[in-house]
């Protein structure tokens, strides 16, 4: 099966973007290949009607499913914050000292009815969701500004930080499994599997804090700012400084990002690629007299697409995670340091809304990623998947 | 496969045994396990090897046994006593220093010939801080482990086994785990709670045992149908007996993969939450505490405190990841590409009408 | 006058010319928000920002520099405006802390003149009670000698120096003994060991627990360094469920000790935590609310602090000066009492940055 590979070596190198082979294959394999998806699509997918029915109960049915699922997460989230001591307005009146002791006691319960604090917990739960079906995630106790504000401010620099992340880690990761499955068992599978696991058990918080170190410090070259997402005076320049420096701000937390992303989805690629490369059409095509580039490019790669169709879904949510400690370390106003500030600050409202929407961003991410793989991959059907 | 082709009088090696030598096969494999017998070691004998007190000490003419003796505290300091000539003939461990003992007048000092690896930021010596923060990465990693594979195994056997409406809701329950933000639930609860090592190896083994479960529940489905299984139900064989002695070591095998990959990542945390100020309570040593500590706050980079933790912490996270890809490549080369695809469809059938897994 | 608000990055004043006294030099005034300190220091180096609030440590870092100090003012002033002081507060509600002789063992195996020196780098100052250390509330015997060349201490023997050897003489006159060989301190058989609770953003405070759990251990008690969050430190304290604590307190120019240390303040959401109750010291305080008499408070005051420093309620560990690091085209900068006044800066015209 895979034997066949080994005796028929070739390189992946001569398909660099610049040549004349690189264009040959996206303009005979490529593009055909997003027309046939395209024109399913166009046509209403699944082109059987029972199919398309199937299709769209099964949608109808995970999307059902959902709203317990997200009911549960956001129990789950609200009990424990409120099983836990302290409180956010004892918080935010804290050691002032200057306060008369019995003021300081009125003032207390006032906060505390303003913000519904004393009420019991279910009846706090039950006006929570009273509110947030009119997506109203109340106002955060610390920055006093509605709940919303702060999301729809923070939450697009971590969608930034993270798309970029992965459209690195998809360039680099591709043409590395792809390689590694074309020559399994040799010096370039091995060397590249143990590479990519030493970049994926580097611990994210150190390599970050020896990039500030070294890199950002007096120390060693000071070639990148340590901290921010802007440089003070930004607002005042024209755009494209003001781009050229939000990039430079972004350049060592995106590096922290991606190499973890390398190891996974470069195992991923080539697990695929090994699977398909063992599959008899494979066989049949070499016998055919097919070259094998023409193999692994025009028909293996194609079948392996599929699963990082659905990776790609997964791993937008799975990146919020990591990004928390990033955007703590570089201090970048995203949702994982707001989501952090807010747990240390007890600060439920935005506890409760981040819960809640990287929920649902989980959810729909596991939906659209088995969607995608229905598109691509004709072969599955719905009947009894659940 | 032609491993198996060895023809003996007996039955021949055992699934265990199999996997075992296709482990031990690469260099690398072997390397890790040696790593990971050493680290084991160091922090089982890490007492012995990092601490102010000798183990054998000669005061006013007679024997003492200090590093041996049960006390909660001993506040003599023996290397005062050395100097001044009261005591004699002391050995001490080959570091001879207390994790939690502080010297003011000597913080934040690079490496030198007293303190090998430097000191940090109240004096106390790093390699030995290194030496005892073992104990509590590898016994974090252990416990929450075993927590959440436990969890897993038991939750996992019982939707496999029943299927049907109680498989449904179960997955439903756990995909309902699965959607929150794990590591943003961990650092809710580590904040909510008090600080304690035991806690934290709870809350990271109760938030990772959804891996498992899926492992778990998928071979079960396929191993009900099996006759050994039927086989032993109509023998009226008890419950517990069918799951755990008969189809569990069958389904070991991934799950064993999973744990170690658990290990590392679990290690992973621990020192991220350390990093983050919610590890352990200080003067407890925790890796991720000391590497929070090479950049401080004025920009001063104390590289000392960056590197050596963090390489600690590296190197364990890495030889528990490759000894469980070596496990995984030797139970099955091919198990990689098989239980890594879109989890829910996976279950349907293809239009050949052949079971996809 | 205010001039814009920019939510989340800046406000911005403007003189206002209309107005009917001094005119000051500057123009405007624009106040940054920079969340991180390492950022705000880049930001004045950068010549980006021109005064910077900086963290006690990148000062000191940086006013060794001196490259550093040539470009900026590197000011370090005490000022009574805003006094803020470090303390550990004992709860007397414990069988350890109810004597007043544990407390002050506690307080001589904390070497306080080794911490200014050493974790705050020499900025700071050793205290001994509550109030501002230059003000005339402070009782002269229990000054501290000012710095070189100053008057000495007039009677040294008195403040509770760095000794744990007496330490060890006044538990065991206290009654701790070692009875079960254990090491460790008890007494009726309970053993000295208690918790010592701390916010846990402050890296300081968890430096001081790990000295602090180190000197302990030497005289034979048992220090469990607790961090908590910084809110369920405040709800603990409300309620009074600890047994040490470290915290400060920020204070005025004019200061009124009648919320930490009077027995009506424990409990109640008062702010007494740890429980302290003296009728000596109830009275001066309810007279000295009611002393309009400048030189007569001042004199209440200081007998206040004697009773203090005897009872020990709080070990006062050190107070820190205000720091300021400001860029050198500013001319004029004098450091007044009350801290800079900048409406008296100017800066010559070749230098102007903004318009």
């Amino acid at each position: 099966m895979v034997r066949a590979q080994k005796a028929a070596p070739i390189s992946i190198v001569g398909y660099a973007p610049h040549t004349a082979k690189f264009r040959k294959w996206y303009a005979e394999i490529c593009i055909p290949y997003f027309r046939t998806c395209a024109g399913r699509l166009a046509r209403g997918f699944p082109p059987e009607g029972v199919l398309r029915t199937a299709m769209i109960a099964y949608i109808i049915r995970r999307l059902l499913l959902m709203i317990p699922t997200l009911l549960g997460v956001t129990i789950v989230v609200f009990a424990i914050s409120r099983i836990a001591p302290g409180d956010p307005v004892s918080l935010s009146m804290g050691a002032s000292g200057q306060m008369d002791t019995q003021q300081a006691a009125d003032v207390r319960v006032t906060r505390m009815s303003l913000y519904g604090l004393d009420k019991p917990v279910y009846v706090q739960y039950a006006g929570w969701l009273g509110h947030v079906v009119h997506l109203d995630f109340g106002d955060s106790v610390k920055h006093r500004r509605p709940v919303i504000e702060l999301i729809k401010e923070r939450l697009p620099v971590t969608l930034t930080l993270n798309l970029i992340a992965l459209a690195i880690v998809y360039a680099v990761s591709l043409p590395v499994g792809i390689l590694a499955a074309v020559k399994h068992g040799r010096f370039f599978d091995r060397a590249s599997s143990v590479i990519l696991l030493m970049l994926w058990s580097l611990p994210v918080m150190w390599v970050g804090q020896m990039l500030i170190g070294y890199f950002t410090g007096p120390t060693f070259k000071n070639w990148f700012p340590p901290a921010g997402l802007s440089s003070n005076n930004a607002e005042q320049l024209p755009f494209l400084p003001w781009l050229a420096d939000r990039l430079w701000h972004l350049v060592l937390p995106v590096l922290c990002l991606t190499y973890t992303g390398f190891a996974y989805l470069a195992k991923q690629v080539r697990a695929a690629m090994l699977d398909n490369l063992g599959m008899d059409y494979v066989r049949t095509a070499r016998a055919k007299g097919l070259s094998a580039s023409a193999v692994i490019l025009r028909h293996a790669f194609r079948n392996s697409i599929i699963p990082l169709i659905t990776i790609m879904a997964t791993l937008l949510p799975a990146m919020f995670a990591g990004s928390v400690i990033i955007e703590k370390i570089f201090s970048i106003p995203g949702m994982g340091l707001l989501a952090f500030e807010a747990v240390t600050n007890r600060d439920y409202n935005v506890v409760m809304a981040v819960a809640t929407i990287a929920g649902v961003l989980n959810l729909i991410g596991l939906l659209l990623a088995d969607i995608a793989y229905a598109i691509a991959d004709p072969r599955i059907s719905f009947d009894r998947a659940v | 496969m032609s491993k198996q082709s060895q023809k003996r009088p007996n039955w021949g090696l055992s699934h265990g045994e199999l996997v075992w030598r296709q482990f031990t096969k690469s260099w690398l494999n072997v390397a890790c396990l040696v790593f990971v017998a050493f680290l084991l070691l160091l922090a089982v004998f890490a007492p012995f090897l990092a601490s102010d007190r000798p183990f054998i000490i000669r005061i006013d003419g007679r024997w003492h046994f200090p590093l041996f003796k049960n006390l909660q505290l001993d506040a003599t300091d023996y290397k005062v006593l050395v100097a001044l000539g009261k005591a004699t003939n002391a050995i001490f461990p080959p570091v001879p220093y207390g994790y939690d003992r502080t010297d003011l007048k000597l913080c934040r000092q690079p490496p030198s010939r007293q303190h090998w690896l430097g000191t940090d930021d109240v004096g106390a010596d790093v390699l030995c801080r290194l030496i005892h923060g073992s104990r509590i990465s590898l016994s974090v990693g252990f416990v929450a482990v075993g927590i959440s594979t436990i969890i897993g195994i038991i939750v996992g056997a019982i939707l496999g086994y029943f299927g049907g409406k109680i498989d449904f809701i179960g997955m439903r329950i756990v995909e309902a785990v699965m959607a929150i933000p794990v590591f943003f639930l961990i650092i809710t609860m580590m904040a909510f709670f008090p600080r304690s090592i035991l806690n934290t190896m709870i809350i990271i083994g109760v938030t990772g045992w959804t891996g498992s479960a899926r492992f778990i529940r998928a071979d079960f489905l396929k191993l009900r149908q099996q006759n050994f299984v039927q086989a032993a139900i109509s023998l009226a064989l008890p419950l517990c007996s069918i799951l755990f002695r008969h189809m569990l070591p069958n389904a070991l095998a991934p799950v064993l993969v999973n744990a170690t990959f658990g290990i590392s990542s679990a290690i992973f945390i621990e020192a991220a939450l350390s990093f983050l100020g919610f590890g352990v309570a200080p003067p407890t040593p925790s890796w991720g505490q000391m590497l929070s500590l090479g950049v401080s706050t004025s920009g001063r980079f104390l590289w000392w405190l960056a590197l050596f933790p963090g390489l600690a912490i590296f190197l364990t996270v890495m030889a528990y990841n490759l000894a469980g890809e070596g496990l995984r490549d030797a139970i099955d080369p091919r198990f990689s590409s098989l239980v890594t695809r879109a989890p829910s469809l996976v279950r349907g059938r293809t239009k050949e009408g052949g079971r996809w897994m | 006058m205010f001039d814009r608000w920019d939510v989340g990055r800046q406000v911005v004043l403007r003189r206002n010319e209309n107005y009917w006294g001094r005119k000051p030099k500057l123009k405007k005034v624009a106040y940054q928000f920079i969340a991180n300190p390492v950022a705000s220091v880049q930001a004045l180096r950068s010549h980006q920002v021109d005064i910077v609030i900086p963290e006690p440590e990148q000062f000191a870092e940086l006013a060794d520099n001196s490259r550093f100090s040539k470009e900026f003012y590197c000011l370090s002033y005490w000022t009574p405006s805003t006094p803020f002081y470090y303390y550990i507060g004992w709860n007397q509600g414990t069988p350890f802390f109810s004597d007043r002789l544990v407390r002050r063992a506690m307080t001589g195996i904390i070497n306080r003149q080794e911490i200014v020196a050493h974790l705050l780098q020499g900025h700071g100052r050793q205290i001994t009670g509550p109030f501002y250390f230059l003000s005339p509330d402070n009782d002269p015997r229990l000054a501290l000698p000012l710095g070189a060349g100053a008057p000495p201490a007039q009677a040294p023997g008195l403040i509770i120096a760095y000794d744990p050897q007496t330490s060890r003489q006044l538990l065991d006159k206290a009654g701790w003994r070692d009875t079960d060989g254990d090491g460790l301190r008890d007494k009726d058989g309970v053993s000295l060991r208690f918790k010592f609770m701390y916010a846990n953003s402050y890296a300081l405070f968890e430096r001081l627990a790990k000295l602090l759990k180190d000197e302990a251990a030497k005289v034979g008690v048992e220090v469990i360094a607790e961090p908590c969050e910084w809110s369920i430190l405040w709800d603990r304290l409300n309620h009074r469920e600890f047994q040490a604590y470290i915290a400060g307190w920020a204070g005025d120019a004019v200061e009124d000790p009648y919320q930490l240390f009077h027995s009506s303040q424990i409990g109640n959401g008062g702010f007494n935590f740890v429980g302290f109750r003296n009728p000596d010291a109830d009275a001066i305080i309810e007279q000295a609310r009611r002393t309009v008499n400048d030189a007569e408070r001042h004199g209440l005051y200081q007998r206040l602090h004697g009773i203090l420093h005897e009872e020990q309620p709080y070990t006062f560990l050190f107070t820190r000066p205000t720091f300021r690091l400001l860029d050198r085209r500013f001319k004029n900068v004098v450091v007044h009492k009350l801290s800079l006044d900048y409406l008296e800066w100017y800066v010559p015209k070749r230098q102007h940055r903004y318009q």
